[in-house]
């Protein structure tokens, strides 16, 4: 693929921030109910202190898991025909980030079960898994094609996420800064 | 292999010399008598300290989870240790040793200060020593002796170790003979250890849920599913219920393959060396491998006890993992067979003391599998020592109480140091006139307690003679009792004495007053 026909394939700027903003709600607010969730047993160890630098830690990791999830979305806009994907960047990204989060939620106390899968189910449910992500892919660019007004009502509540940007993202570069300091300190 | 001590020199010259006694001159010509098997190895430390006249080694050995009520040794049914025991016929064999806690963090850090729970104040797992007592420690105190080193293949041992990360000399990684599984941790400066282990290892990178990472935790997960099924492939002949693990961080590993690490470790270190050795077998899950599992088909079962009121699990298959881990128990013997081999050919056994012991028990009764939990029954806290000195040419049975907290004074002792005052226990009476009778004994778990504050929930244990007097404090449906056993004439705990026994309330002041003394905030 020619750097010119990589960037036709890229998706427009003005379009990455509500879809950033998007997985930044998602991960972030996990992030903060998981140090919600610790901070009574932190109380009981570590100094306040202590506490801020773990919490920073834990949300620098944040900041680049939403990175990662971010590639990843613009992997697929690459990787998948314009038509399917490109053409409908942010309610396809917006409902694919959507359903991913709650499907990891709705895992996170299941994983443990996954253990009693063998190499064969294990390779079949991952197969299974992304066949079904591309097939949930395909449909919504029908969905999108034939109810425009759909496409609009996702536009303007992606577009609204886009505040939490405003609020995870300094976040996420203030536990950056700190970790740093910490380090170099 | 990675040296993570700050001190990376290896240590040539001794740090002090002291003139040859009496002692050491019969050390040194027995030595001298070995020098045809010294030949035979590439052992030149060995030589090395035969010819200088250099302190004996220290080796250390923990085995996690090692309840002595489980061995043979020690009058258990199941021949479950008999490479231990042929050591122990040139050893002392201490036979009412017990741990300061029922698990690994606070009974570790006990092992390594030389203090109690109340005073390292490490009582959740997670819990790091308190900085005040940090500086008296095992490494920092001997450091002037020994070229130092440390192996723990706990995580949460392990990550205690990094508080001494400055009087480590060899500092072994955690992850080295895993199969599967690496820490990010013990690859950072010891100033972020305990952070990051927080923050990454123990909230991300675990399978303990809530995990840290929405969608990471599971990538995670999934990839280590996928390399243990792939690892497993080739296992599973050996190992039919399972690799030996670390559940909680997808951690695998191999008990022959660990020893074989642990072997190669101390065959390099410059003598004269102390090394920390601290292995997880054989902590839950018990997977024995082929040869051991199934090789106790009998029908045996302890005196069967009733639920206590502080029991969690009652529907729990306990013959069935008692007998599994008995097989455990027997498939590490023979490696640690393997070892004793190791270092009676290489003559590291007749320049060491080797200490073998556990940080803690494990129950199969009255309610609870496991040691997670408020109970402090013998098979909880009575854990082997057996303690083998380079001159020793025949067993020495002990039966004085002693504490693990006693054997960092009892180091400084042999090393011919002095023993700092705020150690809180003493010499091991490996010499009759050192036996003292009187003295209490302590355990304590308070894991449901701030580091900072007063305890709100704990279980206290003296033992002072033949009884053990425990005090349960705080907990909702067994609040402020106490339970006083006779431990000699009633080792498996079946009658309560409390109010029964006209020493109760002898016992129950002394308590009292200890508690009232350790329960202050810090």
């Amino acid at each position: 693929m020619t750097a010119e026909k990589l960037r036709t394939k890229l998706p427009d700027r003005k379009e990455l921030l509500p879809v950033f903003s998007t997985i930044l709600f998602f991960v972030f607010t996990w992030a903060l109910y998981i140090i919600i969730y610790y901070l009574p047993s932190w109380l009981g160890e570590l100094t306040a202190g202590d506490i801020l630098v773990t919490a920073a830690y834990l949300l620098s990791f944040t900041l680049f898991e939403s990175l990662f999830v971010l590639g990843v979305i613009v992997l697929l806009c690459i990787v998948l025909p314009t038509r399917i994907f490109k053409r409908d960047f942010i309610p396809q990204s917006f409902t694919l980030i959507t359903l991913a989060s709650l499907a990891a939620y709705f895992l996170h106390p299941r994983l443990n079960d996954m253990l009693s899968l063998d190499l064969t189910n294990l390779t079949i449910l991952m197969i299974a898994t992304l066949a079904g992500i591309l097939v949930l892919i395909i449909m919504q660019s029908f969905v999108y094609k034939h109810l425009p007004g759909l496409k609009l009502s996702i536009n303007t509540l992606a577009d609204r996420m886009t505040i939490f940007a405003y609020f995870y993202l300094p976040l996420g570069l203030l536990s950056l800064f700190i970790v740093t300091l910490k380090i170099l300190c | 292999m990675k040296n993570h001590g700050k001190n990376n020199q290896k240590v040539v010259e001794l740090r002090e010399k002291k003139p040859l006694n009496r002692r050491d001159f019969i050390k040194l010509s027995a030595g001298l008598s070995l020098t045809p098997i010294a030949k035979k190895l590439s052992h030149k430390r060995y030589k090395s300290y035969l010819l200088e006249g250099s302190p004996p080694n220290i080796i250390i050995l923990i085995f996690d989870t090692l309840s002595a009520y489980h061995l043979s040794l020690y009058g258990y049914p199941r021949k479950t240790c008999p490479n231990i025991q042929r050591f122990a016929e040139n050893a002392a064999v201490f036979h009412n040793h017990h741990a300061a806690a029922n698990f690994t963090t606070p009974s570790t850090a006990t092992l390594l200060t030389g203090t109690y729970p109340w005073e390292h104040r490490s009582y959740t797992i997670t819990s790091s020593i308190r900085p005040e007592v940090v500086p008296n420690n095992i490494f920092r105190l001997l450091h002037s002796r020994y070229y130092t080193a440390a192996y723990a293949q706990n995580i949460y041992a392990d990550k205690l170790l990094f508080q001494f990360e400055d009087f480590i000399d060899y500092h072994q990684p955690t992850d080295s003979f895993n199969i599967i599984g690496n820490m990010i941790y013990n690859h950072l400066p010891s100033e972020e250890v305990d952070l990051v282990f927080r923050s990454h290892d123990n909230l991300i990178f675990t399978r303990v849920h809530p995990r840290g990472s929405l969608f990471t935790s599971i990538l995670y997960d999934l990839a280590n599913l996928f390399r243990y099924q792939l690892a497993y492939r080739d296992l599973d002949h050996t190992y039919p219920i399972g690799v030996p693990a670390i559940k909680s961080n997808y951690i695998y590993y191999t008990i022959d393959g660990v020893m074989d690490g642990v072997i190669s470790m101390l065959g390099n270190l410059q003598a004269p060396f102390l090394s920390y050795i601290h292995l997880m077998p054989p902590h839950d899950p018990y997977r024995p491998n082929v040869y051991f599992y199934k090789r106790f088909n009998d029908d045996w079962e302890p005196n069967p006890k009733g639920m206590h009121p502080l029991g969690d699990k009652p529907q729990a298959d306990y013959p069935g993992k008692r007998r599994t881990y008995d097989e455990y128990i027997a498939n590490l013997d023979h490696q640690i067979g393997k070892l004793l081999d190791f270092l009676k050919e290489t003559g590291l056994a007749e320049n060491s003391y080797i200490f073998l012991t556990s940080d803690h028990g494990e129950l199969f009764e009255r309610g609870h599998h496991g040691h997670s939990t408020p109970l402090l029954f013998e098979p909880l806290l009575r854990i082997p020592l057996v303690i083998s000195a380079p001159d020793q040419k025949e067993r020495r049975d002990i039966y004085t109480l002693t504490s693990s907290v006693d054997l960092l004074p009892t180091l400084l002792h042999i090393s011919g140091l002095p023993i700092p005052t705020s150690l809180e226990g003493k010499v091991l009476p490996f010499e009759e006139e050192l036996r003292d009778q009187g003295r209490a004994i302590w355990a304590l778990e308070a894991k449901e307690n701030s580091t900072f504050g007063k305890l709100q929930k704990a279980s206290l244990s003296m033992f002072k003679g033949s009884h053990k007097l425990v005090y349960y404090h705080g907990y909702e449906n067994y609040k402020n009792q106490y339970e006083l056993y006779n431990i000699k004439e009633d080792p498996q705990e079946l009658e309560n004495l409390y109010g029964k026994n006209p020493q109760s309330s002898e016992f129950q002041k002394e308590l009292d007053q200890k508690f009232s003394e350790i329960n202050h905030p810090v």
